[in-house]
């Protein structure tokens, strides 16, 4: 039975619950009576088949296609819902690296878990993809409050040891993601910046409302590391030995370079982003950053 | 102990250094071997910051080690204090250490004891007030010289050893110093002597010139009497080249005031005559040297027979002399600054060379207080008498200077001949010598009668007919510088006196004649005078240091004896006749008299050489004789009595450089008033001994002390003069300019250096480090 409590802290449950979660942008649907939504209509109706994926709902299998063909698909519909909302959480091995209580992944997931039981308390649907080079695991766009456990689970599967690809994740996202919604990245982004804001601008190009939930851990944005220490890379293999402090202005001047570009390149393809450390109180993040949004939606 | 340690050998110093020199090599190569691992995910950013900072962190850490090994090196450095043993060092890294030089004054009128303190006392404060102080501080070193020890060193060093002169020389002051100095203090006490201050302060300033790089102050202890200090231009020009090599001079008084002395200034045979068996009269002059009047003045005195040893088995082990009491010589009273002479006899019945001895009672000065001397008597005086042809004049004299066979004089007949043959030694076994109207000398007798007389030898001439005018004039006066007083020119007649009461010979005041000088109807009125040979009418008295004792009666005041000094010697020249021929003096019955007082007075130079001083060498004339390599002398020991034997061996080589014979007792052994005695055998066998009465110098006694304005005037006005009631060292604590303070200043820099370097190194725990963990 998954820990759905490791990852939603009944605190932040409560400061978000007095904030209203709000699109920048008009997406395709909302929760009744709180989302304005650019379809009209009701869930009823048939969508497409889609192959089934593990954690979608049983009830959902077409059973006559699997009878006919001997395999399992899915029935989609135009859901009422009308905010998909799909997360991207990173599973690279550089997000297994943490020096305080949760390392980067734990944080990601936590924040995953924690926006996927809000979405759900609003009825709005979520799903999920955790990746490193490749996609490994895929929850589907569910607005059913059950929906929350197996995203859960698929968020506890941990961190691969593989590197991060995110152009070819994001792209992938694009060209699967069958309807514009908000696509949420929780991801270190410890890659090669241009692809992956090449990434990002792909998605907006689809029409997708992109948030990016950037997770760095304290030392990697203090670096107050001191004596002889021999660094090895979590995802290349090369090492380093080094006396840290000797090198770390060099090494704040270098991430405050990558952190300026990645901004920078968020905000000129309007895709949220809000730079997160694994020290923070996610009760205090979260409703900073959807208050935020919310004041932006005011300024549209 | 570090100091010791590094000092005692270079290789110990070189492996510490080394050794601490490596250390932080090994400690870093160590610590790069001990590392941490930390599983990093932003591995890019570092790299980057690697590739630009790679130069910047090997120079740092570079900076880091040498910055360690410095800080090693200069611990090493303070805890031993290397470097304080060189003055180039300290000259280099900080101040110069402050060298204190302190001469004391040990002659022995230090010991003048004034209610129970003598100035050696004094000066023994002085001196261990200044150990004290300067036992505090850093970079001190001391030096201690004794002013007899200096007086040695200038009297005998041959080149620039100079470390045996001080008791301490340039020693470094640690906390043993005070010890050292208590234990000097007993070798520092009044010597025998009377000694100068020149010498010390010429070799401190010796000492000061060959140290550079030290800054340097001289302590003058002393009780600065008149007689060094006033008006006295050595010591002046010695203070001065004190200041010139950059020293600071302080002189310290250790006397304050003077007590009742007296000082026996002499005691000397009253005659030459000395025969065993014939009493000999001593003359004993008492000084009172102090500022108040002493009466009751109480003289032992004592002799002791030293008859010539006989037969080989003679050994100064066994030779002792026989001591006997004299009567006690009483003064009354002696005032102020007066001397008072006594004469007492003493007899000695075999010839030798015999002792007396007298004592004062002690006052305030002891060492002072009691003189030796030394009378060498033989079986008889022998006097040579050249009457060539013999004659009566030889009779005459002959019979004067033994009338009775009383005076043990014996005369021995000579002639021209045996002047002429006869060598210096032959010559000097005579007391003295009568040439009686001899014609002429031949060459090579003037020669050996020259020598014989500037010896101590005394040559009395009686002119007469025989005598060559031209030849006496030419070849004997030769200007005034010969062996005869004046130059003759022709024989005068004396014209006979119509005045009974008027003598034709008219003495001056001199010993030769104190016998006729003040006395009523001397006999010497009755005698007449013929004929004279005289000078020419240009020659005047004191022409090449004639003096006329005696002229003939008349205006012209003619010259009847006329005296010369040549050399130690005296020479005599009587222009008439010693028999009838040209004067009757010969039957007055004042001529045995004036022939004795003529030979004594002129053979008193023989004598002269008996006297010695302390702390002044005693060197032997061995002639033409040749003696064996190892003698023995013997030394006075703490008693009168007590005898101290050394057995020395002669340096030929040195005598030769030297052009000295060195045999005999070096000045630093003449420390001690007494009798010292040189016993040496002849290559031949027979045995010489020369016992001599070393005294101690009476110009020490003078004890009158110099008012400060007068010492100020003689050491120049960049001198301090203090009291040593009111000594009080002028010390610099100098901790800024000290060797070791500058290395810890430079340590303690170099330590926040290192410090620094190694924060920024990242070897010192960050503020906010919470330690990197990595999670697999």
């Amino acid at each position: 039975m998954p820990d759905s409590g490791k990852f939603l802290h009944p605190e932040a449950i409560r400061r978000i619950s007095r904030l209203e979660l709000r699109a920048r942008h008009i997406v395709e649907g909302f929760l009744s009576g709180m989302h304005r939504s650019p379809w009209f209509g009701h869930s009823v109706e048939f969508l497409q088949h889609r192959q089934y994926a593990p954690g979608d709902d049983l009830r959902d299998v077409d059973w006559r296609v699997w009878a006919r063909q001997d395999r399992l698909y899915v029935k989609q519909y135009e859901e009422d819902t009308n905010l998909r909302c799909h997360l991207l959480v990173d599973t690279s091995a550089s997000m297994s690296f943490g020096s305080g209580p949760l390392d980067k992944f734990d944080y990601a997931a936590t924040i995953a878990a924690t926006l996927a039981w809000l979405m759900l308390r609003q009825q709005d649907a979520v799903g999920a993809v955790t990746f490193d080079s490749v996609v490994r695991g895929r929850v589907p766009v569910r607005s059913r409050r059950k929906h929350l456990a197996t995203l859960i689970s698929a968020l506890e599967t941990g961190t691969s040891g593989e590197k991060t690809d995110l152009f070819r994740i994001l792209q992938q996202a694009a060209a699967t993601f069958p309807r514009r919604g908000l696509t949420i990245l929780i991801s270190d982004l410890l890659c090669d910046v241009e692809q992956t804001l090449r990434g990002l601008r792909l998605l907006r190009g689809r029409g997708h409302d992109v948030m990016v939930f950037h997770i760095l851990d304290d030392e990697e944005l203090d670096f107050n590391l001191d004596g002889p220490t021999r660094f090895e890379s979590l995802e290349s293999g090369g090492q380093l030995r080094c006396n840290p402090r000797a090198l770390r202005d060099g090494y704040l001047h270098a991430l405050q370079e990558f952190l300026d570009q990645v901004r920078r390149g968020c905000a000129s393809h309007k895709v949220d982003y809000a730079l997160v450390r694994t020290s923070d109180p996610l009760d205090a993040v979260l409703p900073r950053y959807l208050s935020n949004r919310l004041g932006m939606h005011h300024r549209n | 102990m570090f100091q010791n340690l590094l000092s005692s050998s270079p290789w110990v110093w070189s492996g510490l250094a080394i050794g601490l020199a490596v250390l932080p090599v090994l400690i870093h190569m160590i610590n790069h071997f001990r590392f941490r691992t930390v599983r990093w995910a932003a591995m890019d950013f570092l790299l980057a910051s690697h590739r630009r900072n790679r130069n910047r962190v090997w120079l740092k850490q570079l900076l880091l080690l040498l910055s360690r090994i410095g800080v090693l090196l200069l611990v090493l450095a303070s805890v031993s204090r290397i470097g304080c043993n060189s003055n180039r060092w300290a000259g280099w890294f900080a101040a110069s250490p402050t060298h204190h030089y302190v001469l004391v004054d040990d002659s022995y009128s230090m010991s003048e004891s004034v209610g129970g303190v003598a100035p050696i006392d004094r000066a023994h404060q002085v001196l261990q007030h200044l150990s004290g102080q300067i036992s505090r501080l850093d970079q001190q070193r001391l030096t201690v010289i004794r002013w007899s020890r200096a007086a040695q060193w200038a009297e005998t060093t041959e080149g620039d050893d100079d470390s045996p002169a001080a008791d301490l020389n340039g020693v470094e002051v640690d906390r043993e110093i005070n010890a050292r100095v208590d234990s000097l203090l007993a070798r520092i006490q009044p010597a025998s002597m009377a000694v100068a201050p020149r010498d010390a302060l010429e070799l401190a300033g010796q000492l000061i010139r060959r140290r550079d790089g030290e800054k340097s102050t001289v302590y003058v202890l002393s009780d600065f009497r008149n007689r060094d200090w006033a008006a006295a231009p050595d010591v002046a020009n010695a203070i001065v080249r004190l200041r010139d090599a950059g020293a600071e001079v302080e002189l310290v008084r250790c006397a304050e005031q003077t007590a009742a002395n007296l000082v026996i200034k002499e005691m000397k045979p009253a005659g030459s005559i000395r025969v065993a068996g014939v009493p000999l009269m001593m003359e004993l002059s008492v000084q009172n040297v102090s500022g108040e009047a002493v009466r009751n003045v109480q003289i032992k005195a004592s002799s002791a027979a030293f008859p010539d040893p006989e037969g080989a088995a003679a050994s100064p082990d066994l030779a002792n002399g026989t001591w006997t009491g004299l009567p006690v010589l009483f003064i009354e009273s002696i005032e102020p600054g007066e001397s008072v002479t006594r004469e007492f006899p003493v007899f000695f019945s075999q010839p030798g060379q015999h002792v007396v001895h007298a004592r004062l009672p002690d006052d305030a000065i002891v060492s002072d207080n009691q003189v030796w001397s030394v009378i060498r008597l033989g079986k008889s005086a022998r006097v040579l008498i050249v009457d060539d042809p013999p004659g009566d004049d030889a009779r005459f004299v002959a019979l004067g200077l033994n009338p009775g066979g009383m005076t043990g004089i014996e005369s021995v007949p000579g002639t021209r001949a045996m002047l002429r043959d006869a060598s210096i030694g032959e010559l000097a076994q005579y007391e003295s010598i009568f040439l009686l109207d001899v014609d002429r000398l031949d060459e090579s007798a003037v020669t050996g009668l020259r020598a014989y007389v500037e010896q101590g030898g005394g040559l009395v001439y009686f002119t007469g007919p025989r005598v060559n005018l031209e030849q006496y004039t030419t070849q004997l006066y030769t200007k005034g510088d010969g062996i005869f007083p004046l130059p003759l020119s022709r024989v005068a007649e004396v014209t006979l006196s119509t005045d009974a009461g008027v003598a034709d010979i008219v003495p001056q005041r001199h010993p030769v004649f104190s016998h006729v000088i003040d006395v009523t109807n001397s006999l010497l009125g009755l005698v007449q005078v013929k004929q004279v040979l005289q000078p020419p009418l240009e020659w005047t008295a004191g022409t090449g240091g004639a003096r006329v004792l005696a002229t003939v009666r008349g205006e012209a005041r003619t010259p009847l004896v006329v005296e010369k000094s040549l050399g130690r010697g005296t020479i005599l020249a009587v222009l008439t006749t010693a028999g009838p021929e040209w004067s009757n003096w010969c039957r007055n019955g004042t001529f045995p008299a004036t022939i004795l007082l003529m030979q004594e007075y002129v053979s008193r130079g023989r004598a002269s050489d008996t006297r010695h001083i302390t702390g002044a060498p005693i060197f032997l004339d061995s002639g033409e004789r040749t003696f064996q390599g190892e003698y023995e002398i013997v030394t006075p020991g703490a008693d009168l009595k007590d005898r101290v034997v050394w057995r020395k061996t002669a340096d030929p080589v040195k005598a030769i450089a030297t052009g000295r014979d060195r045999e005999g007792v070096s000045a630093s052994e003449t420390i001690r008033p007494g009798i010292y005695e040189v016993w040496r055998r002849e290559l031949a066998g027979p045995l010489k001994i020369d016992r001599m009465a070393v005294n101690v110098d009476v110009s020490e006694s003078e004890t009158e002390l110099i008012d400060n304005r007068s010492l100020a005037a003689t050491a120049g006005s960049g001198t301090r003069i203090t009291s040593s009631r009111e000594f009080r060292p002028a010390l610099e604590r100098g901790p800024d300019g000290s060797l070791a303070r500058i290395l810890l200043v430079v340590l303690l820099v170099l330590i926040l250096c290192e410090q620094f370097l190694g924060l920024i190194n990242s070897y010192h725990p960050a503020r906010l480090s919470t330690g990197g963990t990595q999670r697999a």
